[in-house]
């Protein structure tokens, strides 16, 4: 959990590193769903929303990268977090939107069925990922945050959208071709 | 101006600053110094509505600096205007239109205020700013008279006691030269008393020495009264150089005379003096050893304009003689003739109290983390103690603790530019060494990085320079032919330089700061050359000098008309950051496509008879010559590169003992900035074969018949919207048939391939391959040519080969002329669409069914004018759906990667368009047959596709059967 790096802002790199502090994992959230999962996401890292737009799809990437598009200017890719985790595509809405988030000094955006809020979850409402064994994937969870009565998954958005393993992923694909 | 409605916080504590500094007491260190920080804080808090606050307040902190270094002639004037600087400052930031003209003269008034240092390095060392204002004001002439004896061995055969008669009407030749190096060339005043001191330099020393201080003088007053010709000034710094150096040699010959008197004067002044002396060791480091010796003297006819000087005056040699006798004494009919011991005696009490102040200032000194001892940064004096310095106080850290962090990255750049043309000067004037204009540059690049070099404290860089400088300055004086052991030297110096320069850039991003291995043999082999050239010339031959001046010089002021422009060429241009010039380009992109995208709207395109149409177009020309124009700023001159590239060639052709010489055309062509960096490699090891390789040794080619000197010839030019580079040599060109050879020995290629003369020159490029018998260490291990290639490759270039065995080779490097811009024909695919590169199109054609050929039942062939090309489809390699697939409906493209053509089909031709490329690879990471994105004209994103990479990809998709017949096409 090093998410100091990308952000520019002193005074937020100061809150970010707040946050590091012995594993706290409070903060301030973005939460969005994909079907009725709602997850959140650490809202330092979140650069905009935005709507969908024509994406360009780029070839022999892995097929949750859904293509390229243009933010004012940069070409950032996007990827479809339903794909990514597995989850049935479904048609796009009006609310399906992409979050652009910021890695590293990279942007990326990520396709999300609709956004929720902004709320506060408190070290103390952050419980461990459970276990689940067999198929169930939780290397993307950082753990399990309460809101009043509801569950959010806390998403460890570097993972998901780590660049080593877009082109990891992508080398894979190669070679499966090969 | 004072303003009192304070909205913003920096703009009152700036009034208040202003006001604080013109209370400032200017003898106080202390205050200066806090001042100085609480101001640079200051300047780090405003938001910068100001685009040059950075400017603005490196310039106050710098006035400051000097006053407290006591290095300005008026120090009440530098404080006033100062002052204003800072308010008008406040009032731009305050939004005041008329603020930025007052701004930029109250900092012009400012750097006038600044560069008067002249009179004032010798006149304004003392603590009593009143006295140093007094005598600034009175006029700056009379600073000079200020004089201090000079030379302290001439006096030989004169006891302490005679020396004042005897040097009477003297100025220390070191102060001399340091008024030269420090003044203003349009200060004629300043000259002009330069002059005058000249004129009164009398030294018993040797005929030649006044010799060449007059002739110095002469120079000088050319100079203030007609032509105010640069090249007379470093005729005069030479004289007075040369001087110094008889002058030196002169103490070295008499060691004990030197030592006597001063220690007699020092015995008498003793107790007072001595902790002076050892303080202005550090303030003043030339005056050390001299501090004893001077002897202070006064021509009549200034005594008056003296008197206010003496309780400031520099160093503290003059107070022992003169100074504390004050007004009261050295009134004008005390004749300073007539000094005697018992005045001596009797100044050197009244000198006391000024000890006292000189004692005080030393805290002030270690508080300013003792950047301001070094500070007189008249280089001149600077070099002498830097000399003794570098190696008991350096040590082996290159780099002072207290280096200011800011400033050095600028000086690093500035250095390495200077550097960079320096060594291209120093080429010419191998070629020609009566090239005055080349040795001026040379010179001016050193003494400059000399002086911010002692200015920052970076004494061994400032040592090495100046070590350099003086080879140069002998040569221009013509005591030095400029041989290959000068070239040699003076070439290492410059390489030199630029490690210690990267040893500053290493310990301004964390790295260390030792010496680099070498300097201080270099140092050592500059300093024999010292001396070399000081034996070199006798007495005679000094003397000579004047006499022979006079021609030389109309012959060298022709040629010396260009440095005046060379440095004019350094001020107009401002350092950019790249980042900055990179978004400002992409943004101007974006505008271009917002532009269009306005154009082609409905609204715009459909509307009939009103002129909105009109005024969308003639925006959009706007756009476009804004974007041409930021797309401009990227573009740099070859010219570094090929300078460099001299240099390599001269240093290959030296070590391989072959005469090469190095032909140089439309260095003046311009490509990318990025672009220049990266196609030097490729170029550094294409003139290492040239020269290792292609040009045969001298004998070899007396044999063939040609002349023994071989040349080299680079060549830039712009073609058809790309750049051209060519290396041509006249050496043994390249042999097919050996080429061919050694291709099968190593398994390049089968022995059974039959290949074209072109074909077989492109192996060289094949990784491992090599031409040469023996490998060298200059180059002949095979690797090489293949990073030539590649490099040339992801510059979107291509490079070919021609040669004729027996009279050379001809490489042409073809490079777009941006990496930014990419020129490009939109095609579809499906859905798709891609942008390929015009560069590697040959041709596009729409295929007849007769001109297809299937192998082996999964590849296809293509036929062009009657070669078979191996045809890929891009919906196959990208798994594109809904594509054409029957060639004859589709459309064909021929590709070329330089050493492989193969034939590509996709759907449909879009157009031709020029795209700004953006790499992909640092979100998605590398791309197998796509070289980046761009924005196209819709806004959307397009794919630029990399034809090696596709090809790369086509075959691994299919059979490896293709290979063969790529590698036939």
């Amino acid at each position: 959990m090093s998410e100091t790096t990308a952000i520019t802002d002193e005074q937020v790199t100061q809150v970010a590193a707040d946050l590091n502090v012995d594993g706290h994992m409070g903060g301030k959230f973005l939460t969005f769903f994909l079907d009725d999962e709602e997850y959140a996401l650490e809202i330092l890292k979140v650069h905009e929303i935005i709507g969908m737009m024509p994406i360009t799809p780029v070839p022999r990437t892995p097929d949750f990268v859904l293509g390229v598009i243009n933010l004012r200017g940069k070409v950032i890719p996007v990827i479809n977090l339903r794909t990514k985790f597995e989850m049935d595509n479904v048609e796009w809405t009006d609310e399906t939107c992409i979050i652009v988030v910021q890695i590293d000094g990279t942007q990326m955006g990520a396709v999300v069925d609709k956004v929720s809020e902004v709320l506060d979850i408190a070290d103390q409402d952050v419980d461990d990922t459970p276990a689940f064994g067999g198929d169930v994937n939780t290397e993307y969870i950082l753990g399990i945050g309460k809101s009043g009565d509801k569950v959010k998954l806390m998403l460890d958005i570097d993972k998901v959208l780590a660049t080593e393993e877009l082109a990891d992923l992508h080398s894979a694909v190669k070679q499966t071709e090969d | 101006m004072e303003i009192d409605k304070v909205t913003i916080e920096w703009p009152g504590k700036l009034i208040e600053l202003a006001g604080e500094i013109r209370k400032l007491d200017l003898t106080d260190g202390t205050e200066i110094i806090r001042l100085g920080s609480s101001l640079e804080l200051l300047f780090s808090d405003i938001p910068g509505p100001l685009a040059s606050t950075e400017f603005f307040g490196n310039r106050c902190l710098f006035a400051l600096q000097k006053i407290y270094s006591k290095t300005v002639a008026d120090p009440e004037s530098v404080k006033e205007t100062l002052c204003q600087v800072l308010e008008n400052i406040n009032a731009v930031g305050e939004g005041d239109s008329d603020g930025m003209g007052l701004l930029s003269d109250a900092v012009d008034h400012l750097e006038v205020l600044l560069t008067q240092e002249m009179g004032a390095v010798a006149a304004d060392d003392s603590n009593s700013s009143a006295a140093t204002e007094a005598a600034a004001e009175s006029s700056p002439e009379p600073d000079l008279p200020t004089v201090e004896a000079g030379e302290p061995p001439v006096a030989d055969d004169t006891p302490a006691e005679a020396v004042p008669e005897q040097e009477a009407k003297t100025y220390n030749l070191n102060e001399i030269a340091s008024m030269l190096v420090t003044i203003e060339i349009d200060d004629l005043q300043g000259l002009d008393a330069i002059r005058q001191a000249m004129l009164r330099f009398t030294s018993d020393a040797s005929e030649s020495i006044v010799k060449n201080v007059a002739n110095a003088a002469e120079s000088l007053g050319k100079f203030i009264d007609e032509e105010q010709e640069e090249s007379l000034l470093y005729e005069v710094s030479g004289s007075i150089e040369a001087a110094m150096k008889l002058m030196e040699d002169q103490d070295n010959a008499a060691p004990e005379d030197a030592a006597e008197s001063p220690a007699a004067s020092v015995a008498e002044t003793e107790p007072e003096v001595a902790p002076v002396a050892d303080e202005e060791v550090r303030v003043e480091p030339v005056s050390a050893e001299e501090t004893v010796e001077h002897v202070l003297e006064k021509p009549e006819p200034e005594v008056e304009a003296v008197e206010p000087i003496q309780d400031a005056p520099e160093a503290p040699s003059a107070e022992d003689d003169v100074t504390g006798d004050d007004p009261a004494e050295i009134s004008p009919s005390a004749e300073t003739e007539e000094i005697t011991d018992d005045e001596i005696v009797s100044s050197t009490e009244s000198v006391l109290p000024l000890d006292e102040e000189g004692a005080e200032r030393e805290p002030d000194i270690l508080f300013d983390d003792e950047e301001s001892d070094k500070e007189p940064e008249s280089p001149v004096q600077g070099e002498i103690s830097a000399t003794a310095e570098v190696h008991d106080e350096t040590g082996e850290s290159v780099v002072p603790d207290s280096l200011d962090v800011d400033m050095a990255g600028e000086y690093v750049t500035e250095c390495r530019e200077f550097l960079e043309d320096s060594e291209g000067a120093l080429l010419d004037l191998e070629q020609n060494p009566k090239n005055v204009e080349a040795v001026n540059r040379v010179f001016r690049a050193f003494h400059t990085i000399k002086g911010t070099s002692s200015f920052l404290q970076l004494a061994a860089i400032a040592e090495l320079a100046h070590k350099a400088e003086t080879i140069l300055s002998m040569v221009r004086d013509r005591e030095l032919v400029f041989n290959a052991k000068c070239a040699n030297l003076s070439l290492r110096s410059v390489d030199m330089l630029k490690v210690l320069l990267q040893v500053v850039q290493d310990y301004l991003d964390g790295g260390s700061r030792s010496k680099p291995a070498g300097y201080d043999a270099l140092l050592t082999a500059l300093k024999d050359i010292d001396a070399l050239s000081s034996e070199d010339i006798p007495a005679g031959s000094v003397e000579d000098i004047p006499s022979g001046n006079g021609d030389e010089v109309t012959e060298f002021e022709q040629v010396g008309e260009k440095p005046a422009h060379h440095t004019s060429s350094f001020e107009t241009s401002v350092r950019i950051r790249t980042d900055r010039l990179d978004r400002l380009i992409d943004t101007v992109g974006e505008l271009v496509i917002a532009q269009s995208m306005l154009a082609q709207d409905e609204l715009v395109a459909n509307q009939t008879g009103a002129d909105l149409g009109k005024k969308v177009g003639h925006a959009g020309k706007i756009v476009r010559e804004l974007q041409d124009l930021s797309m401009a700023m990227r573009m740099v001159p070859f010219k570094g590169t090929f300078q460099k590239m001299a240099r390599l060639v001269r240093d290959l052709a030296q070590k391989n003992g072959k005469k090469v010489e190095f032909l140089r055309d439309g260095e003046e062509t311009e490509i990318d900035r990025n672009m220049v960096d990266l196609i030097s490699d490729p170029l550094v090891h294409m003139i290492r074969n040239a020269v290792d390789h292609g040009i045969e040794a001298p004998e070899d080619r007396i044999a063939a018949g040609k002349d023994p000197r071989g040349c080299v010839k680079l060549a830039a030019y712009h073609a058809g919207g790309n750049v051209i580079v060519q290396l041509l040599d006249d050496g043994h060109g390249l042999d097919p048939k050996k080429i061919f050879q050694k291709a099968v020995e190593k398994g390049v290629i089968p022995a059974d391939t039959s290949l074209t003369e072109a074909e077989i020159f492109n192996l060289i490029f094949a990784a491992g391959f090599s031409t040469a018998d023996q490998v060298s260490d200059v180059s002949g291990r095979g690797v090489g040519m293949d990073v030539v290639k590649r490099n040339i490759e992801a510059l979107n270039g291509r490079v070919d080969i021609s040669s004729t065995l027996g009279q050379g080779t001809q490489f042409t490097i073809k490079l777009p002329l941006t990496m930014a811009i990419t020129d490009g024909m939109l095609i579809s695919v499906g859905e798709q669409r891609f942008i390929i590169p015009t560069l590697n199109i040959e041709v596009s054609m729409r295929p007849e069914a007769k001109d297809i050929s299937s192998v082996a039942s999964r590849g296809k062939m293509i036929s062009l004018r009657g070669q078979q090309l191996p045809l890929y489809t891009l919906y196959e390699i990208f798994d594109i759906e809904g594509a054409v697939t029957d060639p004859t409906e589709g459309l064909v493209m021929v590709m070329d990667t330089g050493d492989r053509r193969y034939a590509i089909l996709v759907d449909e031709l879009l157009g031709k368009l020029q795209v700004v490329a953006k790499s992909l690879s640092d979100s998605i990471g590398k791309l197998e047959g796509i070289s980046g994105g761009a924005i196209l004209g819709d806004g959307h994103v397009g794919l630029i596709l990399d034809p090696t990479g596709l090809m790369l990809l086509a075959l691994t998709k299919t059979d490896g059967k293709e290979i063969l017949c790529a590698g036939n096409g």
